[in-house]
């Protein structure tokens, strides 16, 4: 798809792209976007049309990832855009992902364990991202904002360096987790509520991709520089 | 999949490049020069496309390979027997398509070597993956190599698409390789 400018009208971009629907939703835009072009809606909503477009684009596009550019932004919009997207994983994606399990484990062959076991599998992953989500939300994204408002400094310093963590695995669980309903799933099923499981998983690890990149590839040597120069000034 | 495309002709290269990312599941790179191909590691590649003179002239290489290699021709007329498929550079759109998926298609045969089914040693390394041992406690147990698990674990990923060792513990426990309750 071609790249979006800031005077493409929103509406041709939702149009062509419903996926970014929940994107423009983090940015507290909704639906009835009428046929303003995004700098004039940028300019309404007061944000940043420069940060909006870059974003819509990564989105889009898997292969375009102007990373110069992304570092350029200032570290609290990429983690306020990032806890938006955490919360709508909390608050939708993730639950919507469950209610379609749970109906299709109920509306399927009792004897099916295969669904059973996949939604525990579901589950464990699950907790890994609400884990990291947690960590992000108490820990992390607190230490970038406050460093990078050089408050409070020596002591967040420390926190902000990058993740105590190990890297996850959840793109690659997310990965198994579709192989093992399109090339193992057996037995009697629902079809319609499997589709419905199938394409939320696979919208989930779509956006589950982007948050990731901005995460290590921006956000994370953004995070290790605010540390460095926090360490400088003590 | 990796295509080496090999010609003088950037335009030809480039016209090739296009055809090969819109419609196929292919990284073409592209060389005016065959020596600088034959330079960077040419093994890499899963497939060539080139010119006759080009796979005469370095037949040394090319030869061996003649399955994975598509010939470029400027003759309209069917070709006389020859020992790759061939591509005339001078028809439609649609009928230079065709050719081309159908030496994908073959190319894709080919690669389809691997048996899909798990070979007992293979179960084996499953079923010890997926009760959470290590790599070199597998290998004690089996008394193979750490090296022989990892290949045995390489295949395992490659037949079932399945990589973590709590995804392979799942798909043990639907196939009833393990109980559940061995795991937990």
């Amino acid at each position: 798809m071609a790249l979006i400018n800031a005077e493409t009208k929103l509406c041709d971009v939702i149009l062509n792209e419903p996926a970014l629907i929940p994107v423009i939703n983090r940015f507290g835009i909704i639906l009835g976007v009428g046929d303003k072009s995004i700098r004039t809606v940028c300019e309404e909503k007061k944000l940043d049309s420069e940060f909006f477009v870059t974003i819509l684009n990564t989105f889009v596009n898997e292969d375009y990832f102007p990373e110069s550019r992304l570092k350029s932004f200032c570290a609290t919009q990429i983690v306020d855009y990032l806890t938006q997207t955490n919360s709508y994983y909390e608050q939708f994606q993730i639950p919507n992902i469950e209610r379609h399990f749970k109906s299709l484990i109920n509306q399927s062959d009792r004897d099916n364990n295969n669904l059973e076991l996949m939604k525990q599998f579901f589950d464990e992953l699950r907790k890994e991202l609400l884990s990291r989500i947690e960590h992000d939300r108490k820990v992390w994204f607190p230490a970038i904002k406050a460093a990078a408002e050089a408050r409070h400094s020596d002591f967040y310093g420390e926190q902000a360096s990058p993740l105590s963590n190990e890297p996850d695995t959840l793109e690659e669980k997310l990965d198994d987790l579709k192989s093992l309903f399109i090339i193992h799933l057996r037995g009697e099923y629902d079809l319609n509520l499997c589709h419905g499981v199938i394409f939320a998983l696979y919208s989930l690890e779509k956006d589950i991709k982007q948050h990731n990149r901005i995460r290590n590839r921006i956000l994370r040597p953004i995070a290790e520089e605010l540390l460095n120069s926090c360490q400088d000034n003590r | 999949m990796r295509i080496a495309i090999v010609t003088p002709y950037t335009l030809l290269n480039l016209g090739l490049k296009h055809l090969l990312q819109k419609y196929f599941e292919v990284t073409p790179m592209l060389y005016n020069d065959t020596q600088r191909m034959l330079d960077d590691s040419p093994e890499q590649f899963d497939a060539y496309i080139l010119f006759a003179d080009t796979f005469v002239a370095y037949s040394d290489f090319f030869l061996p390979r003649k399955s994975k290699t598509m010939l470029l021709t400027p003759n309209r007329e069917k070709m006389p027997e020859t020992v790759s498929p061939t591509l005339c550079i001078y028809q439609t759109e649609e009928a230079i398509l065709e050719k081309l998926e159908l030496f994908i298609e073959q190319l894709d045969k080919q690669a389809e070597a691997l048996p899909h089914d798990l070979s007992p040693r293979e179960t084996e390394v499953l079923k010890l993956v997926a009760r959470g041992l290590m790599n070199k406690e597998i290998a004690d147990r089996l008394n193979i190599s750490i090296n022989t698990v990892l290949s045995h674990r390489k295949n395992l990923t490659a037949k079932l698409g399945i990589k973590t060792v709590s995804g392979l513990s799942f798909y043990a426990m639907m196939n009833g390789y393990i109980s559940n309750i061995d795991n937990k």
